[in-house]
């Protein structure tokens, strides 16, 4: 019982509902008809307004200008993650730059960089370039570089709303996506559970051979037609709250932070994103561990005010994934899939890597999407696998005295897989082989800097014979300082940056 | 360094401007801005490529007059060692800049830190107040360059219209096994331009283009020119230069 692929229906019109849209369209365009159907009354949640750098060859892959894109989604530069009070809540503070360590996977420094200079540089100080960017409000690049060209590595932080806007319009007019304003009413299923079509109000039933959920946390497709299960890490983190506000900045001409600021509070921590216009806002926090209204305290004094405003956002959510992704015909992408709190944004990194799997993988006809389903399972179980373990390890590693971080800290909400990595890296430094699944979401780089960032200390001195190569190391150092003199003089203020992009643009070439 | 002012008769008086005698003030300018009807000539000497502005992106013309930066190899004490000199270079110690009493309009404006501006030798630019027969030559000469300017930027518009630029890389390898890559490099991109549609040709022809674009290809083997000279007078020498195309993977998406 085989029919080919002609037509492919999503169900959900937010950022992972257009992302998907979009790059399937971009491909097969020309055999596939791509219907999205958006629900007229249903608002998106507008999932995360940080990316990793990935989003630039999504963007381009689906054919936005980068210029444009910058412009329309009130888009800025992110460069880092910068984690404040995460250790032990006396103004600490440590960086995950986008830009490798240097010499990485080639000479690992950070034996060395333990060993003669922990003392006087942080790690990322050390190895990379990225921090002093930050710190100096540089941009990642100048108005000379084209469009999505890179000096030093970069993602972005963006208007999820403008967006959403953006990605329609271009999956729409340029694309030819079929969009279907449109509320569903029932779902058609075979006998076997695979689905037939979906039921609309007003444009009648619409079928398709594969269907697409990007309903949101409701997952109306993937978890409640076909009863996949909701695999909760309730136990793990202990998040579940966020109270999000906008807030202007000081002035018009205000530096603008090219990265996310992170800082932990009493029961869990605040983001802080810069865009272009505005500023995003908001608190993570645990309901077990904190009251509505301590949060509220909490956030208030954040932004140095004594009341937050009436706009204030709350939302609730279950950290958690489904059991499987993709079952019978059907595959989730975004937070019908999952969600987790959003540290270190992979929100979004992870319906860029559904949506690009997807779009790589269709089959012709439905005979063998049985095994691009299996296949599909594991490498998003290993994702998720991957992230779980990295977003817990900024949990595991401080020494902050309230309930909801000695209860973060304890075995029982580790994963065993983080339990054994930690492990491990008592006598030696996370090495590319720790990680050797192309499909892991973090790479060995990003746990060295949030491992030697936040203070983790490794025994080196039990293989000691396997660091004599000071001199070479030294070099190393001295390399990533030059670097450093070179990029201060050639590197815009961020905000300059931003300005020219609106008034120039980059050039295509 | 430059010091560039707005020409002032009652500010510069006094002022005379000596005559060009071996170019020393482009003896550290390893790269010269060239306008479009400069290509021919500057061609049969250097490589001929764009290049972008750094604080605009904006792309400009230039003449490669060395591979490293600091170093003009064309320039000797005794002799220029090309048979052609940039306009740019020749315009010293006088450029073009805004007026500020006329929007959109340019106006003549003096290096006052140059070596060839002097109160005692040299040709006077003024007598009474008045506009010296020197200052006029250079005053026409300034508007033929601004009209060679307006053309330029035609000619580049035109290019990036019919993507006619594609980005190259120079590698240098040194003796001591040292690479350096020179970076930011556009010259013409062959392949679009063999498949320009005639009606395009015609364009570019009608405005005297072809000869410009040809001159930019024709003008990359004066790397090598570049390089012969370059082993001549500097201690480290160079082993060879490859070209790259730096958007070779393009075709594949």
């Amino acid at each position: 019982m085989s029919s080919n692929i002609k037509n492919i229906i999503i169900l959900g019109g937010g950022t992972a509902g257009w992302i998907t849209a979009g790059l399937i369209a971009k491909k097969h365009n020309s055999a596939v008809k791509v219907t999205l159907i958006e629900s007229p009354d249903i608002a998106t949640v507008g999932v995360g307004e940080g990316t990793w750098p990935t989003m630039r060859q999504t963007l381009a892959k689906l054919g936005i200008s980068e210029t444009t894109f910058i412009n329309r989604c009130s888009a800025t530069f992110k460069q880092a993650s910068k984690f404040v009070n995460w250790i032990t809540a006396s103004n600490d503070v440590y960086y995950h730059p986008f830009t490798e360590p240097q010499a990485f996977n080639k000479f690992d420094l950070t034996p060395y960089w333990q060993k003669s200079l922990s003392t006087e540089q942080s790690f990322a100080q050390a190895v990379t370039f990225q921090q002093y960017l930050c710190e100096q409000g540089l941009a990642p690049k100048s108005i000379a570089n084209k469009e999505y060209e890179v000096v030093a590595n970069y993602g972005y932080h963006l208007d999820a709303a403008e967006f959403i806007n953006l990605l329609r319009e271009h999956c729409c007019e340029q694309l030819q996506v079929n969009h279907v304003k449109d509320t569903v009413q029932d779902v058609k299923q075979a006998d076997n559970g695979d689905i037939l079509s979906l039921v609309t109000k007003q444009h009648g039933e619409l079928s398709a051979e594969l269907f697409i959920d990007c309903s949101g946390m409701k997952s109306i497709l993937l978890g409640e037609t076909l009863k996949t299960p909701f695999i909760s890490c309730e136990h793990t983190f202990f998040a579940d709250t966020a109270l999000a506000v906008q807030v202007d900045y000081d002035s018009n001409d205000a530096p603008i932070a090219s990265q996310t600021i992170s800082t932990a509070q009493e029961a869990g921590w605040v983001w802080d994103i810069g865009l272009q216009k505005r500023r995003g806002v908001g608190y993570v926090y645990s309901s077990k561990h904190s009251s509505e209204t301590q949060a509220r305290a909490v956030l208030a004094k954040y932004l140095g005010i004594s009341k937050l405003p009436e706009t204030t956002r709350k939302i609730s959510f279950k950290p958690g994934h489904r059991a499987v992704f993709w079952k019978n015909n059907c595959v989730a992408v975004g937070l019908s899939a999952g969600f987790l709190e959003p540290l270190e944004a992979s929100a979004l990194m992870l319906i860029e890597t559904s949506a690009n799997y997807i779009a790589d993988q269709l089959t012709p006809n439905t005979n063998n999407l049985a095994i691009v389903a299996k296949r599909f399972n594991t490498m998003m179980h290993t994702k998720w696998r991957g992230v779980i373990d990295f977003l817990k390890l900024h949990y595991v590693l401080g020494e902050r005295s309230e309930p909801f971080w000695q209860d973060n800290r304890s075995d029982s909400s580790t994963p065993q897989s983080l339990q054994e990595l930690l492990a491990i890296w008592q006598h030696r430094s996370p090495s590319e082989f720790d990680f050797t699944d192309n499909t892991e979401a973090f790479t060995a780089a990003s746990y060295q800097y949030i491992l030697y960032g936040a203070g983790f200390k490794t025994d080196f001195n039990a293989m000691d014979y396997l660091h004599q190569k000071d001199r070479v190391a030294q070099r190393q150092f001295a390399l990533n300082q030059k670097r450093i003199e070179q990029l201060k003089f050639t590197l815009p203020l961020h905000r300059a940056l931003i300005e020219k992009v609106e008034s120039i643009g980059f050039s295509k070439i | 360094m430059t010091n560039y002012v707005l020409l002032d008769p009652s500010k510069h008086q006094k002022l005379n401007v000596l005559p060009h005698s071996n170019f020393s003030q482009s003896a550290k300018q390893h790269l010269a801005a060239v306008s479009v009807n400069e290509f021919a000539n500057a061609s049969t000497n250097f490589p001929v490529v764009y290049m972008k502005d750094a604080k605009v992106g904006k792309m400009r013309a230039i003449s490669m007059l060395g591979l490293q930066q600091g170093i003009n190899l064309f320039f000797s004490e005794k002799e220029w060692l090309a048979t052609y000199v940039p306009a740019t270079i020749l315009r010293t110690p006088f450029e073009l800049g805004p007026d500020p009493t006329a929007d959109k309009t340019l106006t003549l404006y003096i290096d006052e830190a140059s070596d060839y501006v002097s109160e005692t030798d040299g040709e006077a630019l003024f007598e009474q107040q008045e506009p010296s027969q020197f200052l006029q030559s250079i005053q026409q000469n300034m508007a033929g360059y601004y009209q060679s300017e307006m053309q330029s930027h035609q000619f580049t518009e035109l290019l990036l219209k019919h993507n006619l630029l594609v980005e190259i890389e120079l590698v240098l390898q040194f003796e001591d096994q040292e690479k350096n890559k020179l970076k930011g490099l556009y010259t013409i991109n062959e392949a679009v331009l063999k498949a320009l549609s005639k009606d395009v040709i015609f364009e570019l022809h009608q405005q005297n283009f072809l000869m410009p674009i040809q001159a930019m290809l024709a003008s990359l083997s004066q790397v090598n020119r570049l390089m012969t000279m370059h082993n001549k007078s500097q201690q480290r020498k160079i082993v060879g230069i490859k070209m790259r195309n730096t958007q070779a993977d393009d075709e594949f998406s």
